[in-house]
């Protein structure tokens, strides 16, 4: 018989990281030889190529075997965000089943008994495990794992939204800021934002939603999208709050809005490997500066031939490429913006020429970030924006 | 991350630190058996590593010219086991990791069959059928009037006898009395008993089941049938896993005598006179059924030839997994099996070689001290092209009309090759007087079976086997002439190869045949044989997650797609870091 331990049923895991399953046997049957434990890990939703996998592990002297599941897990999942931004008039929550997959755990043995023959036994199910795909640096790892806390536990069962920005932010006033949280249980919730405005009144907005822990959550606090008005001519909308209520309360997060002409708002959406995705508003300097490659092939001048017929022809391909500086940050945002250089998917919502408030006047392109290094904090220089190339990811 | 293991324990390793492991399908060799392998692995030399592999850097630890191997390393990557086997360390802390069925190999390579541990001491089983799912042997009928020759006293007698030309002749021939006695109670068959009754000539040989062969040996070095295709699916389709045995020549009756000694003159050609010599007298012969070892039952030949031949003869690939089990895998199969899209990662386009264009050549092992192959045997391959339709009779081959000189036609009956050549007829008169005329007619040439050969390349690519099988005759019954083997008599041992026959009436008389309708080419190669003698080598890189390079190994002899197309997998080959993993390059032939 065999037991699982330090994992729990129905937890919550980053694909990326280690999932350590420990199994124990309670005992080798008598004459058997080449004792394994086993480990079998199922796709319950088919979603993992190959599925299913199974994993064999000898024993050590007290009868445990330690498996990693993380390499059957961490199948790339193409990301996914809401686009276009929802109106007033459109939900504001979004759940995304299919970025949290779910696999069963069976743990059995396997021994040569003693008339030499191969027994191979699986017991019933032990439990389901909810993956999202993503990573954790090895250093927040560390300080979780310091911490007796894991992702889960930090963010879900913490409360806390799927982000690395700090909780007060500097944001555009049609900036479409996303939230992003999975669920620890199927329960209602209420989307709650405060807006606070420059003749000091304030209102609060509320949506209900029913969230279930298979599935990624993603909330749109746009606040043009949510019904606030930004500005009337009379009054202004100068910061708004977001948070969860249900059984689980989510954290309070303040999104200051910057009034300062700009012609133009250009974002960033950045995946943060922790299953949220972020916007980022470059307010600085964008150079749009695409490249191209050819090549050039020749062929002999025909006879008669006259002015307008070539004798080199080419293929050509163009890449768009930008360099756009983050603008003014704080320091703590600045440091959030580590995570462009572990992200692997990134889109630039780019603005029509002249600039508009209106988001579903932007599009949206898939862009790679260039940057080997991002020089997010120099006390001696004080640092306050950085340069982002990107390249579009076509 | 990437992680090494030995005996469970991880090694400690550097940022630069990468294996490439190298894994091949082993239904794309037909000349070798062949396993994975992981390769360029260097261990850094620190405290941790030296400790779990004992110090090898001290000088007794130095032996010349041998590598040193450490069973029970495994290559991991993110808790994924990619390859386990033995760790050969051949320079230093430098070596190269060897699949757990590359080490069985090694191990067993010059083993022969008959030295793993059969059991010594079978009681027979004397059942008047044999069931073909359980029992591990039958004792099926075949014809070998050879097995007495050259045991205990011979005599001469007259024999009728067909020769060259098919005539009926006559002829003095010399042999034991024992073969008298077998021809005469038993009709020459082996196996033909009347058993609590045992009359002298007697055989009894039991025949290993292919199955438990297969099975027991296998099971023996720890590994376990997983699949297996040689079982068809539900009852229909030719089930070779129950309908073959193993052909032996030991006789599990032997004698046990009593004798008086007598006094025999024997003349001395040097003195000129006649001597006395005192001689052990048989006066009573008893023949008894004693226990047997199945090992005198089984081929000598290497475990490596056996299963490599039973793959090349039948054509099932043995494939080793890492957890224990071996796929019994019909390569017909993969070629109609499902195929597993894996377009989602082709990185880069295909680069294709040359399309071959081989003739492929089956050729099976006779056994040279089998009379019936022997001298009458002649390998007519280089001939192929001058080989007409096959008749089923001697005389369908009289019939037919105006026949082209040095044209070859195989006689079904008789299992013969005859020539329609320019020959000199041989006649005698009342004074037996010979005399010889030119004439044109059918001339026998060589025994069947001969080798297969399908394609018209140019090229010719041999598909070997150390198996056969023995000639058939008309009612299905297996004949051989070839010595045979008693416990007793261990210091004239006579070897016998390989070979195969039906054990019962469900397999076609000719099954086991290259040629034919119900031969092996037809039943058994035809699909293969058409894809393989034409195939185009394509390699192709992918970026394959961790979990498809596993879903890979383990169904490396399956069909895979791209957009491009159907293949299959000769070998693939990953390069694996301590936090990446490198494409993945697969080299196969489109189907």
């Amino acid at each position: 018989m065999i037991t699982i331990s330090e994992i729990t049923n129905a937890s919550t895991h980053l694909s990326g990281n280690p999932i350590r399953v420990k199994a124990t046997t309670s005992g080798i049957p008598g004459g058997a030889s080449e004792y394994m434990i086993l480990l079998k890990v199922i796709s319950a939703d088919g979603v993992l190529f190959g599925s299913p996998f199974p994993s064999a592990i000898a024993p050590d002297a007290n009868g445990v075997a330690d498996f990693e599941i993380s390499g059957w897990v961490n199948q790339e999942i193409e990301k996914d965000l809401t686009w276009p931004i929802p109106d007033q008039y459109s939900g504001k929550g979004h759940g995304w089943e299919s970025l949290v997959y779910d696999v069963w755990l069976v743990p059995g043995e396997r021994y040569i008994n003693s008339s030499g023959n191969l027994v191979e036994n699986y017991q019933d199910t032990w439990g389901t495990l909810f993956i999202v795909s993503g990573q954790l640096n090895e250093y927040l790892l560390a300080r979780l794992n310091s911490a007796g806390s894991s992702w889960y536990n930090y963010y879900c069962a913490g409360g806390r939204w799927l982000s690395f920005m700090p909780l007060s932010q500097k944001v555009a006033p049609y900036q479409p800021v996303k939230l992003w949280w999975k669920s620890t249980g199927d329960a209602s919730y209420s989307l709650k934002v405060k807006g606070y405005y420059s003749d000091g009144t304030d209102e609060i907005l509320s949506w209900a939603h029913d969230l279930y822990r298979g599935v990624l959550f993603e909330f749109d606090i746009q606040p043009s999208g949510l019904g606030f008005t930004i500005n009337d001519g009379t009054k202004k909308l100068v910061k708004y709050e977001a948070w969860l209520e249900g059984t689980v309360n989510v954290e309070h997060r303040e999104f200051v809005v910057d009034h300062a002409w700009k012609e133009e708002y250009w974002y960033l959406f950045v995946d943060n490997k922790m299953g949220g995705i972020e916007c980022i508003w470059l307010s600085g300097r964008v150079k749009f500066a695409p490249a191209g490659s050819r090549s050039v092939a020749k062929r002999p001048q025909r006879s008669g031939e006259g002015i307008k017929q070539r004798t080199r022809y080419t293929t050509a391909k163009s890449l768009r490429r930008w360099t756009i500086n983050t603008g003014t940050k704080s320091r703590t945002e600045m440091e959030a913006l580590l995570m462009l250089l572990d992200t692997e998917y990134a889109w630039l919502a780019i603005p029509p020429a002249g600039g508009s408030t209106d988001i579903s006047q932007y599009q949206l392109t898939p862009v790679i970030i260039m940057n080997g290094e991002l020089p997010l904090f120099d006390n001696s220089l004080d640092i306050l924006d950085i340069d982002i190339e990107l390249e579009e990811a076509y | 991350m990437l992680d090494f293991r030995l005996n469970g324990r991880s090694f400690l390793l550097d940022e630069s630190t990468s294996v490439k492991i190298k894994w091949v399908n082993p239904a794309c060799y037909h000349d070798k058996l062949i396993g994975d392998v992981g390769l360029g692995i260097t261990l850094p030399d620190n405290r941790t590593n030296r400790a779990l592999l004992g110090n090898p850097e001290r000088f007794d630890k130095y032996s010349s010219g041998s590598d040193r191997k450490f069973p029970g390393f495994e290559i991991l990557h993110s808790g994924v086991h990619l390859l386990r086997g033995p760790l050969v360390l051949n320079n230093g802390f430098s070596g190269w990791l060897q699949s757990e069925y590359g080490a069985l190999r090694e191990e067993q390579k010059e083993k022969k069959i008959t030295e793993m541990p059969w059991p010594e001491d079978a009681v027979f089983s004397n059942k008047a059928s044999y069931d073909d799912s359980v029992d591990e042997y039958n004792t099926r009928v075949i014809m070998n009037p050879g097995f007495w020759e050259g045991k205990g006293k011979e005599e001469t007698i007259k024999e009728d006898y067909v020769d060259e030309n098919g005539e009926d002749q006559e002829r003095d021939i010399t042999r034991s009395v024992m073969t008298s006695h077998q021809l005469r109670n038993y009709a020459g068959y082996i196996n033909n008993h009347t058993l609590p009754v045992i009359m002298p000539g007697c055989v009894i040989s039991p025949f290993l089941y292919l199955r438990y062969v297969l099975k027991e040996s296998l099971r023996m070095n720890k590994w376990f049938i997983g699949r297996n295709d040689m079982v068809p699916d539900g009852d229909t389709g030719l089930n070779l896993w129950k309908n073959i045995v193993i052909y032996n020549n030991f006789n599990i009756l032997d004698i046990v005598t009593e004798t008086v000694i007598e006094i025999k003159p024997r003349w001395d050609p040097y003195t000129g006179l006649y001597f006395n010599v005192p001689v052990a007298k048989i006066t009573n012969a008893d023949w008894t059924l004693l226990n047997f070892k199945y090992k005198n039952l089984l081929p000598k030949i290497k475990y490596d030839d056996f299963i490599l031949g039973v793959q090349n003869f039948l054509n099932f690939i043995f494939r080793f997994r890492n957890d224990s089990r071996v796929d019994i895998i019909d390569r017909n199969k993969i070629l109609s099996g499902a195929a597993f899209d894996i377009d989602r990662w082709h990185r880069k386009t295909w680069e294709k070689e040359n399309r071959k264009n081989v003739k492929l050549k089956f050729v099976s092992a006779y056994d040279k001290d089998d009379q019936l192959f022997a001298s009458n045997y002649e390998d007519l391959t280089d001939r192929r092209d001058d080989f007409k339709e096959p008749v089923d009779t001697y005389e369908d081959l009289e019939n037919i009309v105006s026949p082209e000189n040095g044209e070859l036609r195989l006689v079904r009956s008789q299992n013969r090759i005859y020539e329609y050549k320019w020959k000199a007829e041989v006649f005698g008169d009342a004074y037996l007087q010979e005399f010889q005329v030119d004439a044109t007619g059918w001339e026998y040439v060589s025994s069947g079976p001969q080798p297969y050969l399908y394609g018209d390349g140019e090229e010719i690519e041999e598909i070997k086997s150390e198996l056969s099988t023995l000639q058939i005759d008309m009612f299905g019954t297996p004949r051989v002439w070839q010595k045979g083997n008693l416990a007793s008599i261990k210091s004239s041992w006579n070897d016998f190869s390989g070979r195969l026959i039906p054990g019962n009436t469900e397999l076609w008389k000719e099954g086991l045949y290259w040629e034919g309708d119900n031969g092996l080419f037809k039943t058994r190669w035809e699909r293969w044989a058409h894809f393989w003698k034409n195939r185009l080598e394509v390699t192709a890189e992918f970026d394959l997650p961790l979990n498809m390079i596993s879903y890979l190994v383990d169904n490396i002899t399956g069909k895979y797609r791209t957009r491009e197309g159907e293949f299959i997998i000769e070998e693939m080959e990953c390069e694996f870091g301590m936090n990446k993993i490198g494409r993945t390059t697969i080299r196969g032939y489109k189907i």
